[in-house]
């Protein structure tokens, strides 16, 4: 007696001998079992895929939601004037920012989002990535030459900014307008300095030096073997302050490490005003220096040709101040060497320009004071 | 005959599950609708509140805000300043595209208007009117909202009221 197995009582019917399994049936058996499996394969494939895409749709979802919350923080706090904030996330986000350095094209996103926030028109100084948990975040108003627009800076307390030799006028300048819960440290001691080498890696996200081209050398050649991933940790920022009291304009360098050559410069851009400049020490990064530097200029031209005809409706109706006023149209839109002039989109930023936005910037002040003060006119702004 | 019987029971009782069932459905369409409305208006609402931010932000803007001898006032145009920027802009639209692509992205696609309203004059339509930006989509997202404020004349220095009225579209 043959005896039957299971599958083949159950699955199979009672038609099935054991004879008949051996013959053509039982390859139409073993067929419908490889179709079983297949099938089978196939459903489970496709629930999985289901499963797959749900979870990868709600995590995209979830950094839209994120990088729309951003958004709004950002543009709450432009929209504030001299502010400073912790804004807390309630779980830790990744937050790239990017920015086209020739244009003001610029845009931030939590890292893995598809979509993306644009910023082309608001000025907002950060590192071009921020992991953590919380957003410092400093608003102002720029007020040179004239009241302008709303800068932010906005970074985080996982990035350490290590000032090098406090006795610096620029280092000075840049703690007394930083934010405050900025993580930051101070080095003045001549011994400390001349052994930079031995700086501890104190596990922070990133750690940017800042120092003026006086201090550079301190830095300048020095390896930091006790750093883990140095190279994608480490940088340098350098002021070159012009003349003056308090570094009104200059040329700022960005620096990042490399394992080969140590610090390697990265380029240089001019600013004017001081706290454009520790922007670009917040940011530590030439690309979104120099776009914000170009959305400033951008705001001045536009608001100088805004001022050109208010001026000129004074001068109209003023006749007592009209001198006046031709002196202020001359510094301000003025066929060469003025505001307007200077802030045009001309390529490259260059050093002479900036310093010379900052001459008519003060000449603009001066001659505002003397329509204010002197004789009965409006000012211009 | 029993085997009838039961059959139009059958159909019975399928016929009142039936009815009960788009009962059901009918009653949920319903709540979902009202719900619908309720989110709606509570969004317009949200954005109402939005737009008058707008409006006490706007007053702040260096183009358009009262400055007397470096003070500041609170919610205060300036009325020569407000002539300048509608013109500005809406004459930006055709060749300045960086002026106007700066305001689109502030306030998109709204109008904003404002119309002097104290002191009144005799016949309203002659109060002084100015439209600061046009650029209207297809439907409204808001209500038309009206925000006070102080209007200052640096050529004869004075104060007067009005309101500022703005309304955003889809």
């Amino acid at each position: 007696m043959v005896r039957r197995s299971f599958l083949e009582k159950g699955f199979l019917g009672k038609r099935y001998s054991g004879k008949r399994l051996l013959g053509k049936r039982g390859f139409a058996m073993q067929f419908n079992w490889i179709f079983v499996l297949i099938a089978g394969a196939v459903i489970i494939g496709f629930f999985f895929s289901l499963i797959n895409n749900l979870i990868h749709s709600d995590d995209a979802g979830t950094k839209v939601r994120a990088t729309q919350e951003i958004d709004a923080l950002l543009k709450i706090n432009l929209a504030s004037e001299n502010t400073q904030k912790i804004a807390d996330f309630g779980s830790k986000l990744s937050i790239v920012f990017f920015a086209d350095r020739e244009t003001t094209y610029s845009e931030y996103s939590a890292k893995g989002s598809p979509r993306t926030a644009r910023y082309d028109f608001n000025v907002i100084f950060s590192p071009n990535q921020l992991d953590a948990d919380e957003l410092l975040i400093q608003t102002f108003t720029l007020d040179t030459p004239f009241r302008s627009m709303p800068v932010v800076y906005a970074t985080n307390r996982e990035i350490e900014y290590v000032f090098l030799n406090m006795s610096s006028r620029v280092i000075q300048t840049i703690l007394a307008f930083v934010p405050a819960n900025l993580t930051k440290k101070m080095i003045w001691e001549e011994e400390q300095l001349a052994f930079m080498e031995n700086y501890p890696d104190r596990n922070y996200d990133r750690t940017v030096f800042v120092t003026d081209d006086i201090n550079f050398n301190y830095i300048a050649g020095v390896r930091f073997d006790s750093f883990s991933r140095p190279a994608e940790r480490l940088f340098v920022v350098v002021i070159t302050p012009g003349p003056g009291a308090i570094a009104s304009y200059g040329n700022i360098s960005f620096y990042r490490y490399t394992q080969d050559e140590g610090f390697v410069l990265n380029g240089t851009s001019p600013y004017f005003d001081h706290r454009l400049m520790i922007g670009g020490v917040i940011s530590h990064d030439r690309n979104i220096f120099e776009n914000n530097m170009r959305k400033v200029l951008k705001r001045i031209n536009l608001l100088s040709g805004l001022y050109d005809r208010r001026i000129r409706r004074y001068a109209g109706e003023f006749e007592q101040c009209t001198q006046l006023y031709v002196n202020v149209l001359d510094t301000l839109t003025g066929s060469s060497g003025s505001i307007k002039s200077l802030s045009e989109d001309r390529g490259e930023l260059t050093y002479e320009d900036m310093s010379l936005i900052f001459a008519a910037s003060n000449e603009l002040k001066q001659k505002n004071s003397a329509i204010v003060g002197g004789r009965d006119c409006p000012g211009i702004y | 005959m029993i085997g009838k019987k039961s059959q139009m029971q059958m159909t019975e009782s399928v016929f009142v599950v039936f009815i009960i069932l788009i009962i059901i459905v009918m009653g949920f369409v319903i709540y979902s609708k009202f719900q619908e409305s309720s989110i709606r208006d509570n969004e317009r609402m949200l954005r109402n509140i939005d737009i008058i931010k707008l409006a006490n932000r706007i007053s702040s803007w260096p183009e358009l805000e009262c400055s007397l001898s470096g003070t500041e006032r609170f919610v205060c145009l300036d009325t020569l300043k407000l002539d300048i920027l509608g013109d500005f802009i809406n004459k930006s639209s055709d060749s300045d595209t960086y002026a106007f692509n700066y305001y689109y992205d502030l306030l998109k696609e709204s109008k904003i208007l404002v119309t002097e309203v104290y002191p009144p004059l005799a016949h309203r339509e002659n109060q002084k009117r100015w439209i600061l930006y046009y650029n209207p989509g297809e439907t409204p997202v808001t209500d038309s909202i009206l925000v006070p404020v102080n209007l200052y004349n640096p050529l004869s220095e004075t104060f007067s009221m009005g309101m500022l009225e703005m309304q955003i579209y889809d």
